[in-house]
């Protein structure tokens, strides 16, 4: 008791009036430690309901079910491409890839024996090594069929996981596989309309709609191959072009490949020849020469120029493919496809005039398409006679496809040069600023190039009732230094109906043979402008042409 | 008084702390539904997309074709029987229908089609 009092005395005087009373000394104990204790339960209480209320606030999401709907939603974020019409072109499935975190593996060979069950053609080796390195993450497998899923999952190999992924599809596998392009297996654009539009496809959830029409594609596809068969071509190349907005209907390119196994295709078949092939024009640029010509003002349709003597230049003889041995007018010369006619006309207006209208053309520089495959025109610095002369009958000068079909659009659409796009109603606000030539010439090239197929050389593009007009052109090919004769590049350009060209077609074949049906000719007239008019003839049902009957 | 005042506070701490968790438990179901009704959109959206790139595949215009060429006798459209709405009007009423054919039939029955023309010589000349 003593030693009690002499530790808390002091206190107790105060309470007690310095009386030592043992009973109150008791009390005040007791109460002190009940009020440490409630103290105690209240500041767990108050922790307990603290708690209880922020839990209250907080959604009920686990931490797993928030990551499948995140990975979920990442998962489906590259947009779908859709043709003209609605249809689709691309589309990303969801499935389902493998990985392994070797630290939770415990035995590498039971997981790689499993494995080898399920997925024959898996690098084992590689597998093994990786898995021996302890790496957390280790790629098994992409994109596995849910049997596959299956099998594995009843496998139950420790450390093997599934994880959320998509993957791009092509439904018409080679249709358009030069315009469309291919992704790689993190789904990022890597050629084509996907590697061009990667950032709008990824970012926006709407699809994005191409201004090509399928049933176009297929119609110029299916011909093309024909053609190629026919005429035991190396290759061809086709577009299909709405000329009063620059829309690309079709473009087909020959050998082509599924983008669906891109990895499994050969380099040449990836090669678009449409808008990466440069080639000279051959007789095609005979109607920008004589555009030039006419709009220039020096030469009328009536014009008449020599051509029974070959032009030279240097050792060089230039003759006519078709000669008639006698003076032509323009118009004839337009119709024969006289090249030295056509070099006359070029001199006669000179050559800065045609390099001006050639650059006005755009035919200097790559064509600004949505396309990431694009290759520069090849042409000669130096613009001196020898040019002059060469480019007005198509050689000298290097264009892609693409760059002709702009250029005989601009001369057909009234004189105005609109890019070219591949994004339906891309064009619909743009106004073409730039005019190449007048009204009235383009209207005085739409009756030469009507007259081409009605007398000229590209009779066999005719299309009873839509009066097609157009021209052929025949191009050697450059094998090292010279031209081969026996190697040519067909093309045939054009457009229908003739009241308002509306739809322009382009054909190339590359390196076409003569056979039986064409007697022995390899030009374009022969094999080009054939498969140009089965084209038509198939699209233009499609395209809502009313056909003539008056004719 | 001051006991009173604690029992309604008390009172109200109690009915305050159920309808407190009343209402979170509502919320969290609320919450769930949501989840559930993602998911299943996600689910729907993946369902579609499938679908989808079945229709495609079904109906690619290669694939059409080499049916149509199997099983129909549909031959590619000729020019010349294509006329604006208008002008097939005009015909329609001006032909006397007599007989009623079934244009299914027509379909289904293998036709001999016409030979293509051979090119002469004379169309050789001048290419």
């Amino acid at each position: 008791m003593r030693q009690f009092t002499r530790k808390t005395g002091g206190y107790f005087r105060e309470i007690v009036g310095g009386r030592y009373d043992t009973i109150s000394v008791a009390l005040v104990t007791l109460r002190q430690r009940i009020s440490f204790v409630l103290v105690c339960f209240c500041i767990v209480n108050l922790a307990i309901v603290a708690r209880i209320v922020y839990l209250s606030l907080q959604p009920r999401l686990s931490d797993h079910d928030r990551n499948i709907i995140q990975q979920q939603n990442a998962n489906l974020v590259r947009a779908d491409l859709f043709d003209r019409n609605g249809m689709i072109l691309a589309t990303s499935l969801p499935t389902v890839s493998v990985y392994a975190n070797a630290k939770d593996v415990i035995d590498i060979d039971d997981a790689v024996e499993g494995l080898r069950k399920i997925f024959k053609d898996l690098n084992f080796r590689k597998v093994k090594q990786n898995l021996g390195g302890g790496k957390r993450f280790v790629w098994i497998k992409r994109h596995i069929t849910p049997a596959q899923q299956e099998a594995l999952l009843s496998l139950g190999i420790p450390g093997i996981y599934f994880i959320n992924t998509e993957r791009r599809i092509y439904p018409d596998r080679n249709l358009l596989s030069h315009v469309l392009g291919f992704t790689d297996v993190d789904n990022i654009g890597i050629a084509g309309v996907e590697y061009s539009e990667n950032n709008r496809i990824i970012r926006n959830s709407e699809p994005v709609q191409l201004s090509v029409d399928i049933r176009l594609q297929h119609a110029l596809r299916d011909e093309l191959s024909a053609g190629v068969v026919e005429f035991n071509a190396t290759g061809a190349s086709g577009i299909i072009y709405e000329i009063e907005t620059g829309e690309v209907l079709a473009m087909c390119s020959l050998p082509d490949f599924d983008p669906n196994q891109y990895a499994k295709t050969p380099p040449k078949n990836k090669f678009n020849k449409c808008t990466c092939a440069v080639m000279e024009p051959g007789s095609t640029a005979k109607i920008f020469t004589t555009a030039m010509a006419l709009e220039n003002g020096k030469v009328r349709l009536d014009s008449i120029f020599d051509v029974t003597v070959p032009l030279t230049v240097g050792r060089h003889h230039i003759k006519d493919f078709h000669p008639q041995n006698r003076p032509l007018t323009t118009e004839e010369i337009f119709k024969y496809s006289s090249n030295i006619g056509a070099a006359r006309m070029a001199l006669q207006v000179g050559g800065q005039i045609q390099k001006q209208f050639y650059q006005d053309l755009g035919m200097f520089v790559p064509v600004r398409l949505e396309l990431p495959e694009l290759q520069a025109p090849l042409y000669s610095k130096t613009w001196r006679e020898p040019t002059i002369i060469t480019v007005a009958y198509g050689y000298g000068i290097a264009v892609t496809p693409m760059h002709m079909v702009v250029g005989v659009a601009s001369i057909l659409n009234g004189g105005l040069v609109l890019p070219p796009t591949i994004l339906k109603n891309k064009n619909a606000d743009h106004k073409a600023t730039k005019r190449i030539i007048s009204e009235a010439t383009s209207k005085k090239m739409v009756r030469l190039l009507r007259l081409v197929v009605e007398e000229g050389t590209s009779r066999k593009a005719e299309v009873s009732g839509y009066h097609v007009i157009g021209k052929t052109g025949t191009a050697e090919k450059l094998h090292g230094k010279t031209y081969n004769k026996n190697s040519n590049m067909c093309f045939f350009i054009g457009a229908f109906p003739t009241d308002q060209p509306k739809y322009l077609i382009f054909i190339m074949l590359d390196e076409p043979k003569a056979n039986k049906n064409t007697f022995g000719f390899a030009a374009a007239g022969w094999n080009a402008a054939p498969v140009a008019s089965r084209v038509i003839r198939r699209i233009g049902a499609i395209l809502g042409v009313v056909p003539d009957k008056d004719e | 008084m001051f006991g009173v005042n604690r029992l309604v506070l008390l009172i109200a701490v109690v009915f305050a702390g159920c309808g407190l968790f009343n209402f979170k438990y509502k919320v969290a179901d609320l919450n769930s539904q949501a989840q559930e009704l993602e998911r299943e959109i996600t689910r729907i959206q993946c369902d579609v997309k499938i679908l989808s790139a079945e229709l495609r595949y079904l109906t690619a215009p290669k694939r059409l074709q080499r049916l149509a060429n199997r099983h129909m006798i549909l031959d590619k459209t000729e020019v010349n029987r294509l006329f604006s709405l208008s002008e097939f009007k005009t015909r329609l009423n001006g032909r006397a229908h007599t007989v009623r054919v079934d244009p299914l039939q027509n379909l289904l029955v293998k036709v001999s089609a016409p030979k293509p023309k051979k090119l002469s010589a004379t169309d050789a000349r001048g290419q």
